[in-house]
C-alpha cells in the first residue's frame, strides 16, 4: 500500500471524502429552503411529471411543517384536476388559489391517481392540511405507495400493497445521517420538481436559460378572464336530520372508502368536499342521489360529498379534460362551496 | 436499483472485510457464502433451484457426463425464457437489455435473477472439465463462488473460470483498487442514472410516433438507452469486482464506433460474444467440416454458422420470435460481411480510399445504422416493430 498509485489513490479519497463532509451541512438548509418556496410559495403547484416521484418528498415535508404561513387546501383527482392539456398556471387548483389567495392550494392530482391514494396520502398529512378537495375515483391503491409515503401495516393489508421494505428503511434511517444521502430525492423535487433526469430531458433546450433564470420557472400567475360558472352544476342536497345509527351503517359499508375517508378528516376537525364528477370514465363506485342527503347531514359541517356536471363545450376533444373556461368554471364553483356548508345545498 | 440499497453495500463492505481476513485458501468458501447470503436476500424463491444446477453441473462433470449437464442446464434455461419472455406489456422490453437477460419479466413466470448468465458460465465450466483444460482448484466450493459471485449475478460479465479462480487467488487489498473500483462504479451509476434513464424516457414517445423522423429518433434514442444501461451494470460489476481486487473481463469497448459488424461484436458484449464463439460457433464449424460435402464451401460453413451462433444468441435473449429474428438478422449481417470481404479485390482493400478515415467513418456510421435497425426487432414485438420498420423507411402500409 506504500507505492505511488496507492498513496495517489488514498489522497484522491480523501479529498473526495472531505468534500462530501464539507457540503453535507448546507443540504438540509438549502433543501428546506428550496421546499418552502415550493410548496408554501406563491408559484402554482402540480406534480411536474404528474408521476409519483415528489409525491413522498412532499408529504415528508408537509409532516415535517404541518403549519405553514397560509392554511392548505390540497386538491386529490386524475389527469382532470392534474389538468392534462392546460399549463400549470391555469388547472382547477391554480385558479382556485387565485380566488381565494390567503390559502395556500396544493395539486396533488396525478394522472389515473387511485381514490385510495389519495385516501392514504390524505392519511399521511392530516395534520398539515385545512382543506380537502377530492375528485373520487375507484377504491384501489398504487402497489407501491407503502414504499413512497407512511401507510399503516392494516392499510398495507386492507388494500393489497407492497409491504415496505422494513430492513432497507431502518438501514436508510441510519444512513441519514449523510444528509446528502438523506435527502437526495427531497432535494431533487424541491429544485426541480422532478426527478433530475426528467428536469433535463424536459428542458434540454434551454436548460442553461432555466437555470439562470430569476424568477421561479415553476408556476405561472397570469390573470385570467373572469370566472365562468354556467355550465358547472354541482349538487350537494343535504337531509334536514341527521340519519339514524343504522343508516350510517348502511352507508359505510356500501361506500367504505368515501365513509373512511370523510372520517378520517372529521375525526381531525379539518374540511373536504369529495366530488363525484358525472359520468367520468374513473368513476367506479359512484354514490347514488338518494344518499347523499345522508351522506351531508352525517359528515355536517366538516365534509359536503356533491356530483358535479360540467357542460360539453367546458370540456376538451376528448370530452373528458376541462378547457381553462372549464377549469375557471369548476374553480368558481368548488371556492364558493368551500364556505360552511348551508341547511340545503344545492348550487 | 440493487447497486444502490444500503443493504447491498454493506454486503459488498462484510464480504470484503472477511476475504482478506481469512488465508488465501478460504476465501472460494467466503465468495461463495456471501454469493448464498446475496441470492438469498434477493432472490430466496430460487435459491434451492441455483444451488441445485451448481451442485449437479459438478458432480456432472466430475463423472465426465458433459451432455447430461448441458441438457439439463439448457432445458432449464429453455424453460423459464418460453414462460418468462417476450417484450414487456408496451411493447418495448421492460428493463432492457440487462433486465432481459438477468430474469426480469413482466411475463406469468419471473425468471431466476441472472438465470441466463449463470447457465452459460455452468455450461463452460462443464465443457472445459470435460475438455481437459480445468486450471487450478476445482472444488465445489471454487465452483460455488464462481457461481454466486454476486457482482456479476445481475447482468454478467459471463466469466470464466480459471481466470476467475486465478484472479481470486491472486486478489491484494489496495487503496488504488479501492479507488478505481469506486470509480467504476460512480462511472456505471452515471450512465445509468444520468444517460440510460435520459435516454430511456424518450421511448414513451414511441407509440405516438407517425413520422420517420419520430421513429428514428426514438431508435436513435433506444441504441443509446441499451448501451448506456447495459453496459452501466457491467461497469458496476467490474468496479464492485475491482474493489475486492478482482479483475473480470470487461464487457464493452465502444461498439458504437465500430467499422463493420464483425467489429461491433468484438466490442459488445464481449463475454457473450466470446462464449457463443468459443462454444457454439467454433464447434458447428469444426462439426460441419468434417461433413465431406461441406469440406470445399467454406463460405456455407460460415453462414451457416453464423446464422446458428446468433439464433442461439437471440434465443439466450428471449425465445421470442422476435429475438429469433434480431438473431438471424445480425446472423445474416455477419455472413454478408464475410462473404462481402471474400469478394473485395485484395488490391481494393490494401488501397488508401478503403483505409482512409472517410471510408472509417462511414463503416462506423453503416454499421450503427445496421445496428440501430436490429433494435427494432429486439425491443419490441413484431407486429409494432414492423410498424417502426415502415415509418423509419418511408415504406407503405
Amino acid at each position: 500500500m506504500g507505492d505511488a498509485r496507492g498513496l495517489r489513490a488514498l489522497r484522491r479519497m480523501a479529498v473526495a471524502l472531505l468534500c462530501l463532509i464539507a457540503l453535507d451541512p448546507f443540504v438540509a438548509p438549502l433543501v428546506r429552503r428550496l421546499e418552502a418556496h415550493r410548496y408554501d410559495g406563491s408559484g402554482a403547484f402540480r406534480f411536474a411529471r404528474s408521476d409519483f416521484f415528489t409525491l413522498g418528498p412532499l408529504v415528508e415535508y408537509l409532516r415535517e411543517n404541518p403549519k405553514g404561513p397560509r392554511p392548505r387546501v390540497v386538491f386529490f383527482g386524475d389527469s382532470v384536476v392534474w389538468g392534462h392539456l392546460l399549463d400549470e398556471g391555469h388547472t382547477v387548483p391554480a385558479e382556485f388559489e387565485r380566488l381565494e389567495p390567503h390559502q395556500r392550494v396544493l395539486n396533488l392530482a396525478i394522472n389515473g391517481l387511485q381514490g385510495a391514494t389519495a385516501y392514504l396520502t390524505s392519511k399521511a398529512i392530516i395534520d398539515a392540511v385545512d382543506t380537502f378537495i377530492v375528485f373520487r375515483t375507484d377504491d384501489t391503491a398504487v402497489f407501491t405507495l407503502s414504499r413512497m409515503i407512511p401507510v399503516s401495516p392494516d392499510d398495507v393489508r386492507r388494500f393489497h400493497l407492497e409491504p415496505p421494505d422494513a430492513v432497507e428503511a431502518s438501514l436508510e434511517r441510519l444512513a441519514g445521517v449523510w444528509h446528502l444521502y438523506h435527502y437526495s430525492y427531497r432535494l431533487q423535487a424541491g429544485l426541480f420538481g422532478t426527478s433530475t433526469r426528467y428536469f433535463v430531458y424536459t428542458h434540454k433546450g434551454q436548460i442553461f436559460d432555466v437555470l439562470l433564470q430569476r424568477r421561479p420557472v415553476w408556476g405561472a400567475n397570469a390573470p385570467t378572464a373572469a370566472a365562468r360558472e354556467e355550465g358547472v352544476d354541482f349538487e350537494t342536497p343535504i337531509a334536514a336530520v341527521a340519519p339514524p345509527a343504522a343508516r350510517v351503517q348502511e352507508l359505510a359499508a356500501r361506500y367504505p372508502l368515501a365513509f373512511d375517508y370523510a372520517r378520517l378528516v372529521t375525526e381531525h376537525g379539518k374540511s373536504a368536499i369529495m366530488v363525484d364528477l358525472a359520468g367520468h370514465v374513473r368513476l367506479v363506485h359512484p354514490i347514488a342521489e338518494a344518499d347523499y342527503g345522508d351522506l351531508n347531514a352525517h359528515f355536517r359541517p366538516h365534509v359536503v360529498f356533491g356530483r358535479m356536471r360540467i357542460a360539453r363545450d367546458l370540456l376538451g376533444g376528448d370530452g373528458i379534460h376541462l378547457t381553462p373556461d372549464g377549469a375557471r368554471g369548476v374553480a368558481a364553483v368548488l371556492a364558493r362551496r368551500s364556505g360552511p356548508i348551508p341547511s340545503t345545498g344545492r348550487e | 436499483m440493487i447497486f444502490t440499497e444500503i443493504r447491498f453495500v454493506l454486503l459488498v463492505a462484510a464480504c470484503w472485510l472477511m476475504f482478506f481476513a481469512v488465508p488465501v485458501r478460504f476465501r472460494p468458501h467466503v465468495l461463495a457464502f456471501w454469493g448464498v447470503v446475496f441470492y438469498g436476500l434477493y432472490a430466496g424463491n430460487f435459491l434451492v433451484l441455483v444451488t441445485t444446477l451448481v451442485v449437479v453441473t459438478y458432480l456432472l462433470s466430475a463423472g465426465g457426463r458433459l451432455w447430461p449437464s448441458l441438457v439439463l442446464l439448457g432445458g432449464v434455461l429453455a424453460y423459464y425464457k418460453i414462460r418468462g419472455s417476450g417484450p414487456g406489456l408496451s411493447g418495448i422490453v421492460g428493463p432492457g437489455a440487462a433486465g432481459a437477460a438477468a430474469g426480469a419479466s413482466d411475463a406469468s413466470v419471473v425468471v431466476p435473477l441472472g438465470l441466463s448468465f449463470l447457465t452459460f458460465e455452468l455450461m463452460h465450466f462443464a465443457i472445459e472439465r470435460r475438455r481437459g483444460r480445468e486450471v487450478g482448484d476445482v472444488s465445489l466450493t471454487s465452483l460455488g463462488a464462481f457461481a454466486f459471485f454476486f457482482p456479476c449475478r445481475m447482468a454478467g460479465p459471463i466469466k470464466r473460470f480459471p481466470e476467475f479462480v486465478e484472479a481470486l487467488q491472486g486478489a491484494e487489498a489496495s487503496a488504488e483498487h479501492l479507488y478505481a473500483g469506486s470509480v467504476r462504479i460512480m462511472v456505471g451509476l452515471f450512465k445509468k442514472f444520468a444517460l440510460a434513464d435520459f435516454f430511456g424516457t424518450k421511448l414513451a414517445e414511441l407509440p405516438y410516433a407517425t413520422t420517420t423522423r419520430d421513429a428514428w429518433a426514438v431508435m436513435l434514442a433506444y441504441s443509446l438507452y441499451i448501451f448506456f444501461d447495459f453496459s452501466a451494470y457491467s461497469d458496476i460489476a467490474i468496479g464492485v469486482a475491482r474493489v475486492m481486487g478482482i479483475t473480470i473481463p470487461e464487457n464493452f469497448m465502444a461498439p458504437y464506433l465500430s467499422r463493420n459488424i464483425q467489429d461491433f461484436w468484438n466490442r459488445w458484449h464481449i463475454s457473450l460474444s466470446s462464449w457463443l464463439r468459443d462454444y457454439v460457433f467454433m464447434e458447428m464449424g469444426r462439426r460441419l467440416f468434417r461433413k465431406p460435402v461441406l469440406r470445399t464451401r467454406p463460405k456455407v460453413i460460415a453462414v451457416l454458422s453464423y446464422m446458428t451462433t446468433f439464433i442461439v444468441c437471440g434465443a439466450w435473449h428471449g425465445l421470442a420470435s422476435n429475438f429469433l429474428l434480431w438473431g438471424a438478422y445480425h446472423g445474416a449481417l455477419l455472413s454478408g460481411h464475410q462473404l462481402f470481404r471474400g469478394w473485395l479485390p485484395a488490391s481494393v482493400a490494401r488501397s488508401a480510399a478503403y483505409r482512409s478515415s472517410i471510408a472509417a467513418a462511414a463503416g462506423v456510421g453503416l454499421t450503427f445504422g445496421l445496428v440501430t435497425v436490429g433494435w427494432v426487432l429486439f425491443a419490441m414485438d413484431l407486429r409494432q416493430g414492423l410498424h417502426i420498420l415502415r415509418l423509419m423507411f418511408h415504406l407503405p402500409g
